[in-house]
């Protein structure tokens, strides 16, 4: 076959093709966007267990903007935290059940824990997210580490350990950085001397 | 002294001048052999070598690419191969550096072969094992927060801070003993280009003039008091990462000298390593005697003595009191999941070196680098057992975690593990492999004592 009918076909082809996705699309519909659909929300809310040792639970219930709740969307969580600077980090994602609410386990490090809740959006809602204070009760609180809220009877001490430790951190800089340009320093400036004391130019190294 | 060339490189002034300038001359020869004349053997090596480093470069782009999810690492095991490399190599560097200052402090006489391998081991290894902590982010550019955004309550922090400063002391600890060496290296006639120039600019005008040599010594005598609490630091804060944790199997007091000792173990062994290569590689068996290797081998086993004693120590306080996360944890250690590697580092890594060295009959040159050999490998070994196991014990609940390292992370450990040996042949394919100027110092020393006149000459020229 030479090279321009199949050039032919292939357009030809191409055409079809378009036509065809046009002709069904406008005859099914177009699938819906994010967009049209308008904003979901998510609320946020958490759920205590009678029994001990099991843990907390944090609940988003997803909603249209008609306030039908959507079953099925995944939802992601996550805590801020402060790493570095505030930031939020993952705890998990959940899928929701047929009330529309996504929940998952979670050990609160504090009695007032920031939770973000984010949903990204489909055919059926628009993305949104939420973030809220959620209370927990002070029996179900980890302390896993020492933390800065935690009162120490040593904060004095703590409280100096890192100036005392830098400062000792830069003098010792200080002193290697010195001593290698000392060293380097003084030795031209010996054999400087030497060959202007004794007019004697440099004379071979070793033993 | 073993390396001595008889007569003694400050020539007596006797008849035999000639005869020890001769001497002198095959000391530097030999001392820039694997710089100028590193035989065809050594690029078929680089090569060698070259291909896992860049197979182990290609796993870390991968891994950046991908993330962290490319690696063994989970929830429950979040420090694996990488930590033990790691502490593993930071160990290696700290041997090496000590080895050296307490050799010049304590003016130990068989040193001056040995300084030179051991400070460039030091150097090397410290620049690869620096490098896990980058590689063990999963975002490498977030390291720039370590600066911009410190935490100063993180052990973490004081790692980077105490890895950095003792990176520069160890770069002063090899580069300033060099002075006098390429001051010698840049007279030499086969030496020209770009060594030449190199040469001359780092040996600082250096015309073993009495008062250089003042300089240079004081220098060297406060870099090696200022190194050892140094390196002490180092390897006391990098323990911290794990011992400043609640834990079991990490919480504990004796983290920071077990660590220590630990380090100076494994690197003295790597220091013997090095020094039998290089011996025999470049027949240097007339500089790095028998008698080196087997003082070397004594130090060796006494540190793994020191460990085991540490061990003991660590696994009895823990196991009497009977503390329930402290008993599953040496349960798996020790009789179960992971007793077969517990129970080879026991074996490989304390009895069998022992042996070797306690033997008149294996106390060789052979038995002693054996011995160094398994030294390494059971230390890796134990790092293994310090960090994997009490993260695999759950700190709720009773579900056991795993790790099973993925082909990332064994590329890019084997990577780093030819790199050392790539970076050492690189590094004496530039300065001298051997500390020529403190091995003659050492020599002179020995003969003012013994009330013989001695005569300064030169070894610069040809060789």
């Amino acid at each position: 076959m030479s090279r321009r009918p199949l050039r032919r076909v292939m357009v030809a082809l191409t055409m079809v093709v378009t036509a065809s996705v046009v002709v069904t699309a406008s005859v099914i519909g177009w699938p819906a966007l994010a967009q049209d659909a308008g904003p979901a929300v998510l609320t946020l809310g958490v759920e205590v267990s009678p029994i001990a040792d099991l843990p907390p639970r944090v609940t988003a219930t997803l909603t249209d903007a008609t306030g039908t709740t959507l079953s099925g969307a995944t939802v992601s969580f996550s805590t801020r935290v402060d790493i570095g600077g505030e930031r939020f980090a993952s705890i998990g994602r959940a899928i929701t059940n047929s009330a529309g609410v996504a929940s998952i386990n979670f050990w609160p490090r504090d009695e007032h824990v920031a939770i973000k809740a984010r949903y990204a959006g489909d055919e059926h809602a628009g993305s949104t997210e939420a973030v809220a204070e959620l209370d927990f009760p002070a029996d179900v609180v980890v302390v896993t580490m020492p933390t800065h809220s935690r009162h120490s009877l040593l904060e004095p001490i703590q409280a100096a350990m890192p100036r005392v430790v830098t400062g000792l951190v830069v003098a010792l800089w200080i002193l290697l950085i010195g001593l290698a340009w000392m060293t380097r320093r003084a030795t031209k400036h010996a054999a400087a001397a030497q060959a202007g004391a004794g007019g004697i130019g440099p004379m071979p190294a070793g033993g | 002294m073993g390396w001595r060339a008889r007569p003694g490189p400050r020539e007596r002034a006797s008849t035999n001048a000639p005869a020890a300038q001769g001497s002198l001359r095959s000391l530097a020869t030999a001392a820039l052999a694997p710089a100028l004349q590193p035989g065809r053997w050594s690029r078929v090596l680089i090569f060698l070598l070259a291909v896992p480093v860049l197979a182990g470069i290609a796993a870390y782009g991968y891994q950046v690419a991908n993330g962290l999810e490319v690696t063994g690492l989970n929830d429950d095991v979040f420090w694996g191969l990488y930590t033990v490399n790691l502490v593993t190599l930071i160990g290696l560097s700290y041997g090496g550096a000590l080895v050296s200052a307490i050799l010049r402090l304590t003016d130990a006489n068989w040193r001056g072969p040995i300084v030179r391998i051991a400070e460039g081991t030091a150097l090397v290894t410290l620049a690869v094992g620096a490098l896990f902590p980058i590689i063990h982010l999963g975002r490498p550019d977030r390291m720039w927060e370590m600066f911009t955004r410190p935490q100063f309550d993180s052990p973490l922090l004081w790692d980077m801070v105490a890895i950095l400063t003792y990176l520069l002391a160890t770069l002063l600890l090899f580069g300033l003993p060099l002075l006098p060496d390429c001051a010698d290296a840049s007279q030499r006639s086969d030496v020209s280009g770009w060594r030449r120039r190199l040469y001359s600019w780092a040996a600082a005008d250096w015309q073993d003039l009495p008062e250089q040599r003042r300089i240079l010594r004081r220098s060297m005598t406060i870099l090696a008091i200022v190194i050892i609490p140094v390196a002490i630091m180092v390897h006391t804060v990098l323990s911290y990462a794990f011992s400043l944790t609640s834990r079991p199997g990490w919480h504990s007091t004796i983290f920071g000298p077990y660590f220590v000792v630990a380090a100076i173990y494994s690197g003295v062994a790597v220091v013997i390593l090095a020094a039998v290569a290089y011996r025999r590689a470049y027949r240097l068996q007339r500089w790095i005697t028998d008698e080196a290797i087997r003082r070397l081998g004594y130090i060796l086993v006494t540190l793994g003595v020191a460990y085991g004693y540490f061990m003991f120590t660590e696994i009895t306080t823990e196991g009497y009191v009977g503390e329930e996360a402290a008993d599953a944890l040496l349960y798996v250690m020790m009789l179960d999941r992971y007793a077969p590697l517990f129970w080879t580092f026991v074996a490989l890594g304390l009895a069998i070196p022992t042996l070797l060295v306690a033997f008149r009959r294996t106390r060789t040159t052979t038995g002693i680098t054996v011995a160094a050999g398994l030294v390494v490998v059971s230390m890796w070994l134990k790092r293994f057992l310090l960090i994997v196991p009490p993260l695999t014990q759950p700190l709720f609940g009773d579900a056991i975690g795993g790790y099973s390292p993925s082909w990332v992370e064994w590329t890019i450990t084997l990577g780093s593990v030819a790199a050392i040996p790539l970076l050492l042949i690189l590094l004496f394919r530039v300065f001298p492999v051997l500390a020529v100027h403190e091995m003659q110092e050492i020599e002179a020393d020995a003969d003012a004592r013994s009330g013989q006149p001695i005569v300064v000459t030169s070894v610069g020229g040809s060789p």
